[in-house]
């Protein structure tokens, strides 16, 4: 009995067909999605990484001329000189990213604890009372800050008394508000994964810690911290990968000295109408992103190691 | 549960973040109520700000342009992301496609939203080579959102498809149905759950959505969060402080009705037979 | 005859899961294929049902070949291990589904279907749905779902194994009385040889893919062709024997037996209900055993006897102690001669 791998009849799930057969349909349910994705994203995505080497006309335009160009002005090497501004601000991005990730951690912990332990009947009500700024929409939340950092409330006004300021203005645009923007922005991308991890954590296993290490900080490293840390890591994540693109926070509250990468590179796509530039902007924010996650896992590693 | 280790600290911090969360929003809604049109003294309750908003075309119509995009795409992500999430699971595809589509499926998840749009704004300028359909406007944000949501309608769908059991396809078959009829009366209606789930899923990334939107907007396709950035950028006004408030207050209902309706659908769920 | 397979064969792989088995199956009889996990019942099983692609060999029903019908158009039905039932769909949907695939008038499905829940018991239940059904109440449905399309052969694959002990055996009852009651052909897969013997009217025993034997339960309780069947199906006592001349010589010493044996060396099998006390060495068979064991089990005493650790079994009020020597008869029409 010879038969064509092709055409070989077989039954998937109770259903005689064959192979050729599942694979049309397989294809035809999968070819809309697919496509929609290729065609609106991976295919451009990949032309942006090309668009990184080619050069702007003098009216916006794109010319397929390759170019290294756009790497060496992001690195410095503008017209006139070198003048680090534009690594300034990949490092701040990488900065910010960095220590709104570790704030966001450092609160969410607590918080987290708190919840977990209060009887189950309460618990989903405090966790809804962290779902909705979560849901709440990013530029409502942010511009929020803008109000509460004006100059008639409290917040501007003892910093004014501190001299910190000069009276009557608000603290923003600043790089203060840029923080605290970011880190109420992302809290809850940590909060919410942390607390599946905490909820599932093995008392019993904290409680023994406890008799082993006389040092509260042991307990924690040891006990407590190996077990949070899926919920750690996913939502470490969450908050570094999207926070080094952020461009709504910055743009409202960092104004237009302090600039991110994400406002770099709306620019380029936007008023300055440079897209290769912005695309080669794009390509270094990936690379910087994916260094920033293997440098999380690297310390994860370590904390599991220990 | 044993006596914590430092008895304030814990709650005190917890709380407190969870103040600092809503500071900003309480914020807003207070003011949004004041009877001042600048500066922020108090003076006085008044719900003028939020009838403005009824009167207001602008609002009306982002308020407009908001939910019909939301449910065009919610829709057509919908269908064609369960369709994908079918064809993923279903015919057993080499490792090389295999990998090939999951790259696909995640390149909307993973990829920053910044460079996400910027890949937009490309595809977009290359395909108004072959048609003025896609200058910015409610076509090109159609695109654009549908390319995210239907990642995240896949994703979950597919999860939920994973814990089907084979004999329940085979014992339709045994009862002499068709794959059609399978599909029709057995499959999707036990996907319901994860399909609506998506759905949902898809629909708040909507109308949340704030980066695409800016990049593949035209004039007239202004959205609601579109609006609001471009309010704060021309001078914050009490109006917005209202728009916002009612943001806030739909967000809350919205979360309590989606925990109702999951809570259901935990509750229906038994393991099956 | 309602169903035959022949040279049936299927490999997963490396592992040959069914090695050429033939299988015949009379109308109206419930046939059992029983056998260890892994022997290939249940593929058998899911081949005759059409779930399943044999490498090689052909399935028959009354006379016509079914071996390339897809399992929608063959007209059997089968009641699953997990029962299978549709989650979403209340259980007279589920026993209605059957039906509504063919496109039969709603008016006589509906017929049909509380006919059929009321002979399982089940018309109390038939506007919840699955989740809320014991585990008892599930099995019926199933069953009811499959009946209810009226099929040519019905395949249960260890409908009882979800189940507990106690129901079980309620169940099997019920289940033999119900085949008989609608005289149908059914073809069950079990590993449990209790519920085999109990509810069969044929039994076929399956090891690594073959069918070792295929018989009545008497047939194979009492004529077992090998040792696996001798020690699948109840307790046997298994005795090396060599033969020499028209002699069988065991460590039991010299036995007679009904006919000689081919072979030189092989081994008798005996069934503890084959052994019996005497007052005295009896004429043929007999034996001067040592007590060893006894085990008190209410309506009667196993004892296990030294030489050859012989199991047996006697009246409870016996006063046998441990160290006792007694004479047993091993009787001759029971020990059989078995070559492996």
């Amino acid at each position: 009995m010879t038969n064509e791998q092709q055409n070989d009849t077989r039954i998937w799930h109770g259903e005689l067909t064959t192979r050729s057969a599942l694979r049309r349909r397989g294809l035809l349910q999968v070819s809309p999605g697919l496509f929609w994705i290729l065609i609106f994203l991976t295919v451009p995505a990949l032309a942006l990484i090309a668009l990184s080497f080619a050069t702007r006309g003098g009216y916006g335009e794109i010319e397929w001329v390759f170019t290294l160009e756009n790497f060496s002005r992001l690195a410095g090497y503008g017209m006139f000189g070198w003048s680090p501004d534009y690594l300034i601000i990949l490092a701040r991005s990488l900065w910010v990213a960095f220590v709104t990730t570790t704030i966001c951690t450092a609160l969410a912990f607590p918080l987290a604890f708190y919840i977990a332990r209060k009887p189950k009947t309460t618990r989903y009500v405090w966790l809804t009372m962290v779902i909705i700024p979560f849901w709440t929409n990013l530029v409502i939340r942010t511009y929020a800050w803008q109000l509460v950092l004006s100059p008639d409330l409290p917040i501007a006004k003892f910093a004014a008394v501190l001299g910190l300021i000069p009276a009557g203005s608000p603290l923003y645009p600043s790089e203060f508000a840029v923080y605290l923007g970011m880190i109420s922005a992302f809290l809850p991308f940590v909060v919410l994964p942390l607390y599946s991890s905490v909820e599932k954590l093995d008392w019993s296993l904290v409680e023994a810690a406890f008799d082993l290490y006389s040092n509260r900080r042991r307990v924690f490293m040891q006990a407590i911290l190996p077990q949070t840390l899926p919920g750690l890591s996913v939502g470490a994540i969450l908050t570094f990968v999207p926070a080094m693109g952020m461009f709504l926070i910055p743009d409202f509250l960092g104004g237009a000295k302090y600039m991110l990468v994400g406002n770099l590179i709306q620019q380029q796509f936007g008023k300055s109408r440079d897209w290769p530039f912005g695309a080669a902007v794009s390509l270094a924010l990936m690379v910087l992103t994916l260094i920033g996650l293997f440098v999380f896992r690297r310390k994860g590693e370590k904390m599991e190691v220990i | 549960m044993r006596s914590q280790r430092k008895p304030l600290l814990v709650p005190a911090m917890a709380l407190g973040t969870l103040a600092f969360l809503y500071i900003p929003l309480m914020a807003v809604a207070s003011f949004s109520v004041n009877d001042s049109r600048f500066g922020l003294t108090w003076q006085g309750f008044t719900w003028k700000w939020y009838l403005e908003l009824f009167r207001n075309e602008q609002v009306l119509e982002a308020v407009g342009n908001t939910l019909f995009l939301g449910l065009v795409s919610t829709v057509i992500a919908t269908v064609v992301g369960t369709a994908l999430a079918l064809g993923l699971n279903r015919f057993p595809w080499s490792r090389k496609t295999s990998a090939f589509f999951e790259f696909n499926l995640y390149m909307p998840v993973i990829t920053p939203e910044i460079v996400f749009a910027g890949a937009l704004v490309i595809a977009f300028a290359s395909l108004r080579y072959f048609s003025s359909a896609f200058e910015p406007g409610m076509l090109n944000m159609i695109i654009g959102h549908v390319t995210f949501q239907v990642a995240f309608v896949a994703l979950v769908v597919r999860s939920r498809l994973a814990a089907f059991n084979n004999e329940i396809e085979e014992a339709s078959h045994d009862l002499y149905a068709s794959s059609w009829y399978t599909l029709r009366k057995v499959i999707l209606p036990m996907l319901t759950p994860g399909i609506v789930s998506g759905a949902m899923l898809a629909f708040t990334l909507s109308l949340d959505d704030f980066i695409i939107s800016f990049f593949t907007a035209g004039p007239t396709s202004v959205t609601l969060p579109l609006y609001i950035y471009a309010e704060v950028h021309r001078g914050i006004t009490p109006k917005i402080h209202a728009l916002s408030t009612v943001g806030l207050l739909v967000t809350i209902v919205l979360v309590i009705a989606s925990q109702k309706i999951s809570n259901s659908f935990n509750e229906k769920e038994r393991d099956d037979a | 005859m309602t169903l035959e397979a022949y040279a049936v064969h299927k490999s997963y792989g490396n592992v040959q899961a069914l090695k050429n088995v033939d299988l015949t199956v009379q109308k109206g009889e419930l046939f059992t294929l029983l056998g260890p996990s892994g022997c290939g019942k249940t593929t058998l099983l899911r081949i005759i049902a059409g779930l399943e692609q044999a490498d090689t060999g052909s399935v028959f029903l009354n006379g016509l070949p079914i071996t390339q019908k897809p399992a929608n158009e063959r007209p059997v039905n089968t009641v699953f291990q997990s029962y299978a039932l549709f989650p979403h769909m209340t259980n007279a949907d589920n026993v209605a589904f059957g039906l509504r695939s063919q496109k039969i008038p709603e008016g006589d499905i509906r017929t049909r279907v509380n006919k059929i829940l009321e002979m399982m018991e089940l018309t109390n239940f038939k506007d919840r749905y699955p989740d809320q059904l014991s585990g008892g109440q599930r099995q019926r449905v199933a069953m009811a779902r499959a009946l209810v399309c009226e099929p040519e052969l019905l395949l249960l694959d260890e409908p009882m194994s979800a189940l507990d002990a106690k129901l079980r055996t309620q169940l099997q009852i019920q289940l033999r009385r119900l085949q008989q009651q609608l005289n149908k052909t059914f073809i069950l897969v079990t590993h449990d040889q209790d519920e085999a013997l109990t509810v069969s009217d044929r039994i076929a025993v399956m090891k690594d893919g073959e069918v070792l034997q295929h018989g009545s339960p008497r047939q194979i309780y009492d004529r077992p062709n090998c040792r696996f069947v001798a020690q699948f199906i109840g307790t046997a006592n298994i005795l090396e024997a060599e033969r020499r001349n028209d002699q069988i010589i065991t460590h039991a010493g010299r036995l007679t037996v009904p006919s000689p044996p081919q072979w030189k060396r092989g081994a008798l099998v005996i069934r503890p209900e084959g052994i019996v006390l005497r007052d005295q060495e009896p004429e043929t068979n007999g034996v001067l055993a040592t007590v060893t064991e006894t085990f008190y089990r209410g309506n009667f005493l196993d004892i296990t006897l030294d030489p050859a650790g012989l199991r047996m079994r006697c009246a409870p009020h016996n006063k046998l102690q441990v160290g006792d020597k007694v004479w047993v008869e091993l009787l001759k029409d029971a020990l059989v001669a078995i070559d492996d």
